[in-house]
């Protein structure tokens, strides 16, 4: 195999694995810049996955089965904002909550429609670009993507302008930092954290869509596989930046890709070690960059006028 | 923009208000029946969006663990690992160490238990000197397991959620590597270790049951963990830490080691019901000895709020749950996991109840 067929794939497939987390972990660095942890990501994908699939398995569009995953996302987030906003509960309990709710649910709706069947549906096709798809190398890597990918990755550039470019951005900023003094100069605290949240929800939908699209073509318990959990490890060792987390969900991408093609290629590596790899090294990237603190100020704090 | 505002304002149309002081008991019962009612609903619609009956479902979920005294006995096999876990869970939490990977916790001591009786079944060792062995063996399995996120958290400052959690799915793959690998059954040709000899196993409390031993040892844990929480220096420190953490640094408390300590505790009992579950029940390591138990388990844990007591309570109810479950199954057809959706439900029903006695709530004008 020469090199430039091993780095096309490689980073083609790094691209395509990153996406979901991308997508989970962009939205979350909105929800978390406005004081929300959402660690119920994982349930959302899941949850968006299953009902992704079955939309599509239906009726066989899977533009209405993204639609489907989409809203699952934006209601499973509105429980969470509901919880931590307006009830005040500790978002780390309600977040966790929703994952359980969420891993536990798919798997049950999943086994009771499909029984034991494996079913699936028809593949997603990537769209290449005209023109760019046709430079070497580059080419068939970047620009022979699904519409999801083109989607995550202007997201990130969008996101990177509109948090830090704009007043909107600002007003987020100012809500994770120093709720106390954003409502002082008339910003609706709670209404941020709403709308951040549910933005984090839809996001973790279509991540989830995703799954079942483009990657997979099909549902099984567990499908995420944590997924969910390396979004948010990637929210932190993006320091709740999009450029750093647009850099951490395709390191993710890249190993994860690079461990596939360890376990094609004939090495003598146990298919289990190959697997590992991917988490390990979130593990080792959490230590080496997820050390110094960049964390909004307020977050994981409630917030309560006239307290302090 | 002004229309989105709008949308989300009518989205949050609640109003809170602290309460001057707590409703009374009454009251509060009142406020759990007003929030879990729409829960129990909710599951009722779930269980006729898949074509079953749901007052079938629920006669079967609720009452077939009490039926008779086989399935009773099976509510404690399924309490003792829950347990065990949420009252190690409930001292992790009350320093709000988030230990949410006891899961992985309680297969490393299963796996640790499982070495060890892999290492000695040829040497005619003693039940006598084989099963404090495997208990010790198991504790430290789990507790090492878990000690890295810890030593994580306090040479690094790594936010433990996501370490815990990292390792559940390491722990996973490293187990299903020796299942398929060194450590698969001759005999069988399917990923699970071979049989444990009779020296190494638990013995059963009821015969022709799957009742073991290991239950002794979660109801031993549970004024042991009253103990450790409320009567000991540890405990204290454990407190304070929970609750604020400048002021338990700024009292002199060693807070790197108290969290080493409570790790040690919460992975150390999850590593505990790991080794019941292989010594006491299958006798042999496989990579489904636990349905989620340590997920189960916090959930039990932030339900019978860290407080051994409850967390008692809460783990036999959710044992029962499992149960009826796993019965409805048999008899109706719908899924076990119908167990494990209703639980985080009702975990927001009780946290629903909780906001209603903590604030008056009106609708927003």
């Amino acid at each position: 195999m020469s090199l430039e067929v091993f780095l096309t794939g490689l980073i083609a497939a790094g691209f395509r694995i990153a996406t979901p987390i991308l997508l989970a972990a962009l939205g979350e660095t909105f929800a978390e810049r406005s004081g929300i942890l959402n660690l119920g990501i994982e349930g959302m994908m899941i949850m968006s996955a299953f009902t992704s699939f079955s939309v599509t398995y239906d009726t066989g569009n899977p533009t209405l089965g993204l639609l489907a995953g989409l809203i699952t996302g934006g209601v499973m987030a509105f429980i969470h904002a509901f919880m931590s906003i307006t009830i005040k509960v500790d978002q780390i309990v309600s977040g966790l909550a929703l994952t359980i709710l969420g891993l536990a649910l798919s798997t049950f709706l999943f086994i009771s429609y499909f029984k034991r069947t494996q079913p699936a549906v028809e593949i997603w096709e990537p769209t290449a670009i005209p023109v760019l798809s046709q430079i070497p190398i580059i080419g068939p890597a970047l620009f022979q993507q699904h519409v999801i990918t083109y989607f995550a990755i202007i997201l990130f550039i969008v996101s990177t302008w509109f948090l830090f470019g704009t007043t909107w951005g600002l007003t987020i900023r100012t809500v994770g930092e120093n709720p106390a003094a954003a409502d002082t100069v008339g910003i609706r605290v709670e209404r941020v954290r709403y709308l951040c949240t549910i933005f984090g929800g839809l996001m973790a939908g279509i991540a989830g869509a995703y799954l079942t699209l483009v990657v997979f073509n099909s549902f099984f318990g567990g499908m995420t596989a944590g997924r969910g959990w390396i979004a948010i490890a990637v929210v932190i060792f993006g320091r709740w930046t999009p450029s750093w987390v647009f850099g951490g969900a395709l390191f993710f991408g890249l190993v994860d890709s690079f461990q596939l093609r360890l376990q094609a290629s004939g090495i003598p590596i146990s298919p289990q070690f190959s697997l590992m790899i991917p988490y390990l090294f979130t593990l080792i990237a959490l230590i080496i960059v997820g050390r110094k603190r960049y964390a909004p100020a307020a977050l994981c704090i409630p917030y309560r006028r006239g307290e302090r | 923009m002004r229309n989105l505002r709008w949308a989300v304002e009518e989205m949050a149309p609640l109003k809170l208000k602290m309460r001057e002081k707590p409703p009374a008991p009454a009251t509060k019962v009142l406020y759990l029946v007003a929030t879990l009612t729409p829960m129990f609903l909710i599951v009722a619609v779930i269980i006729s969006m898949v074509g079953a009956n749901p007052l079938v479902a629920y006669r079967e979920l609720f009452t077939a663990p009490f039926r008779n005294i086989h399935n009773v006995t099976e509510i404690l096999v399924t309490t003792t690992p829950l347990l065990l876990i949420a009252l190690g869970l409930s001292v992790s939490f009350r320093c709000k160490f988030w230990n949410i990977g006891a899961e992985g916790q309680l297969y490393a001591g299963a796996l640790a238990s499982t070495a060890t009786v892999l290492l000695l079944k040829d040497s005619a060792t003693p039940s006598a000197v084989f099963i404090p062995l495997l208990l010790v063996v198991g504790f430290l399995g789990g507790a090492a397991w878990a000690t890295i996120s810890a030593v994580l958290k306090i040479k690094f400052q790594i936010n433990e959620i996501i370490t815990t959690l990292l390792l559940n799915f390491i722990m996973f793959y490293f187990l299903s590597f020796l299942l398929y690998g060194p450590w698969m059954d001759p005999i069988s040709v399917m990923p699970q270790s071979e049989l444990f000899p009779p020296a190494a196993r638990l013995p059963k409390l009821i015969p022709e049951t799957r009742l073991h031993t290991g239950l002794f040892l979660a109801v031993l844990s549970i004024p042991l963990v009253y103990l450790i929480l409320n009567k000991t220096v540890l405990g204290y420190q454990i407190r304070t830490t929970g609750s604020s953490l400048s002021a338990a640094r700024f009292g002199g408390i060693n807070v790197g080691k108290v969290f080493l300590l409570v790790v040690i505790i919460s992975g150390g009992l999850a590593g505990l019901a790991g080794m019941g579950e292989v010594s006491g029940i299958y006798y042999r390591l496989r990579g489904d000895i636990s349905p989620g138990y340590g997920y189960t388990a916090i959930l039990v844990a932030l339900l019978g709020k860290n407080h051994p007591g409850w967390v008692t309570l809460v783990a036999f109810l959710f044992g029962a749950l499992l149960v009826g479950g796993y019965e409805m199954q048999v008899a109706t057809g719908i899924p076990t996991a119908l167990a494990l959706v209703t639980q985080p439900l009702i975990f927001f029903g009780v946290l629903c109840a909780e906001a209603l006695s903590r604030y008056e709530v009106s609708w927003r004008k």
